[in-house]
């Protein structure tokens, strides 16, 4: 009986915070719309790094160049060549992993510190380049004029989601599209040998886990979805320029996988959403973005190694204690 | 005649100017318990290491049911059979018991992304069968009630009888044990050698690096002994328990000086 009723109980709780998420553009205002979209978008990013960082447990420091290399092609791609949305979108997606691919493929077999030097080096690399390639990046003004997505619809031709509740719906169904895909993977036993690495390489190795070729996959996925987030980003904010690629953006996930939770699938989302919505509250404090940023993660590796998740475990814990003591 | 499973001629390594394994013709037959010993230093945990793919050797090969695996990395060496554990115990710390022992099981459970996400059916039973034998064998190894604790919390002699566990999930043609029993109290002691004997009667080639003399003894068909890098004797235990240079290696040229003269 009494499992009937959680399950009950979770289906319940899971289709309400559905509704939730599809009413939130009713309830809330533009603003806050536009906080969710962008947080949505954090979402992605972090789940990515979190993949890295969490289940394999290797440090990349090259979001941000991912996060610009997805949004650079779907602006190039939909600015110079007049292509649509969804081409865009999936070549961002592949043109991100497939760097991420050549990266990974020199970097992963050298020890962990070398990986973190190489790709925070590469990270570099790509922001100059966008810098100063003015031909093809437009240089320091970047790219102006990325066209909204269209939706085609039965009856009513193409609709046009340049608005904030529209484009909500476009990042929801992608975020939770991501949260999905990456839930799968580390429930399966692919994501067994991905946690396997993080806990003993060596073991790893032993029992005859190709622990560079599973690096080497988790790296794929991962900037692969940081390309992905890179491109819905492009396509809402309809211009970009070079300060995507700064370390920013390779410092933001991180701080929010850190802080929600490394190494889960709940931790990283809390992440995001919090620390996209906090700081939008406390804008006269943006000159100080990063400082504070680093503080907060240092505070955390030491006050809460394991991120709120954790604290919400425990309470969760506490309350099932005295549901099922009665 | 029987077959000879794992061989090594001439293998050597030299770390700088130190000859940590010199010149070693070493061979295990299938079916049977080896064990490699030898005083602190002696070079066995490098010989692990090098059969193992963990370390390059500088000179020499290593054969496998005769074929040549000297330049194979450590998950290829695996991939044709030969497992190891490792000297300091070396398990997944922060997962249950259970799932580590599935992440052993990896090499013949291989899952492609595609379908791990697309959650199909093949994905969905190998998982089924995978947790399913992962358990079989901790029931095997007698730990199954701990399945469902995180490996840092067991105690140390479980600790060590879980890594024995997550090798065979592999299963190994051939186990390698660094040190098994190292730092267990005599009733574990009888207990992990109670389950090398039942490894072998499974038919799977046992060699082992042991220290303690009592655990050789009784359990091995046939030892070697290293000595500074060199192979010094081999034969069968009550051979080596009589054998000089042994003896020397062991207790010191005095030691042996001092019992004759009395």
């Amino acid at each position: 009986m009494k499992t009937i009723n959680t399950n009950y109980t979770k289906m319940i709780g899971y289709s309400l915070f559905t509704l939730g998420l599809i009413a939130l553009p009713w309830v809330i205002d533009i603003y806050q719309l536009h906080i969710m979209i962008i947080a949505y978008i954090f979402v992605i990013l972090s789940l990515s790094l979190n993949l890295m960082v969490g289940y394999v447990g290797q440090l990349p420091l090259c979001q941000a160049a991912f996060f610009g290399i997805g949004a650079y092609t779907s602006a190039l791609l939909s600015v110079k060549l007049a292509i649509s949305f969804w081409p865009c979108i999936a070549a961002s997606f592949l043109v991100s992993a497939f760097v991420g691919f050549l990266i990974g493929f020199v970097t992963l077999r050298l020890a962990g510190h070398f990986f973190v030097l190489i790709t925070v080096s590469f990270a570099e690399i790509v922001h100059i380049l966008a810098k100063n390639l003015e031909e093809i990046t437009g240089g320091p003004t970047g790219i102006k004029g990325i066209p909204a997505p269209t939706l085609p619809v039965p009856f009513l031709g193409q609709l046009t989601l340049d608005t904030e509740q529209g484009y909500y719906y476009l990042v929801l169904i992608f975020t939770a599209l991501t949260v999905y895909l990456i839930w799968r993977l580390m429930r399966s036993l692919v994501g067994k040998n991905f946690v396997a690495i993080r806990e003993n390489s060596d073991l790893a190795e032993a029992v005859g886990i190709n622990t560079f070729r599973y690096k080497l996959i988790a790296f794929i996925i991962s900037m692969g979805f940081s390309g992905l987030a890179g491109s819905l980003y492009a396509h809402y904010a309809t211009l970009i320029c070079p300060t995507i690629l700064s370390f920013n953006y390779t410092m933001t996930p991180l701080v929010m996988v850190a802080i929600g939770g490394q190494g889960t699938i709940l931790g990283p989302i809390i992440g995001a959403l919090i620390f996209t919505a906090l700081p939008e509250y406390f804008r006269l404090l943006a000159q100080y973005r990063l400082v504070i940023l680093g503080m907060v993660l240092m505070v955390t590796i030491v006050v809460l190694p394991r991120g709120i998740k954790s604290i919400l475990d425990k309470v969760y814990e506490k309350i099932r204690k005295k549901w099922s003591g009665r | 005649m029987k077959k000879i499973l794992l061989e090594t001629k001439r293998l050597t390594k030299y770390f700088g100017g130190l000859g940590a394994v010199k010149q070693v013709d070493f061979y295990t037959n299938a079916g049977e318990i080896v064990s490699l010993i030898g005083p602190n230093g002696a070079g066995k945990t490098t010989f692990f290491n090098l059969i193992t793919g963990f370390l390059r050797p500088t000179e020499g090969r290593i054969l496998y049911e005769g074929k040549d695996i000297t330049r194979l990395k450590p998950h290829q060496v695996a991939d044709v059979g030969m497992v190891r554990t490792f000297q300091k115990t070396k398990v997944f710390p922060q997962v249950s018991v259970l799932e580590g022992v599935m992440m052993g099981c990896h090499r013949k459970a291989h899952l492609s992304v595609w379908s791990a996400v697309a959650n199909t059916n093949y994905a969905r039973d190998l998982q089924n069968k995978v947790t399913q034998k992962a358990m079989q064998i901790l029931q095997h190894i007698g730990i199954e009630q701990r399945a469902h604790t995180l490996a840092k919390n067991l105690p140390y002699g479980e600790q060590r009888l879980l890594e024995i566990a997550v090798a065979m999930g592999s299963d190994p043609e051939l186990l390698l044990l660094d040190e098994p029993t190292a730092g267990m109290n005599p009733e574990e002691t009888k207990r992990t050698m109670d389950l090398i004997y039942k490894i072998r009667d499974e038919g799977i080639t046992v060699l082992l690096v042991e220290h303690d003399m009592n655990v050789v003894m009784g359990i091995s068909d046939r030892i070697v002994v290293l000595d500074s890098g060199s192979k010094i004797a081999e034969g069968l235990p009550n051979e080596i328990q009589e054998n000089e240079e042994v003896i020397k290696a062991y207790l010191g040229e005095e030691y042996i000086s001092h019992v004759e003269d009395r």
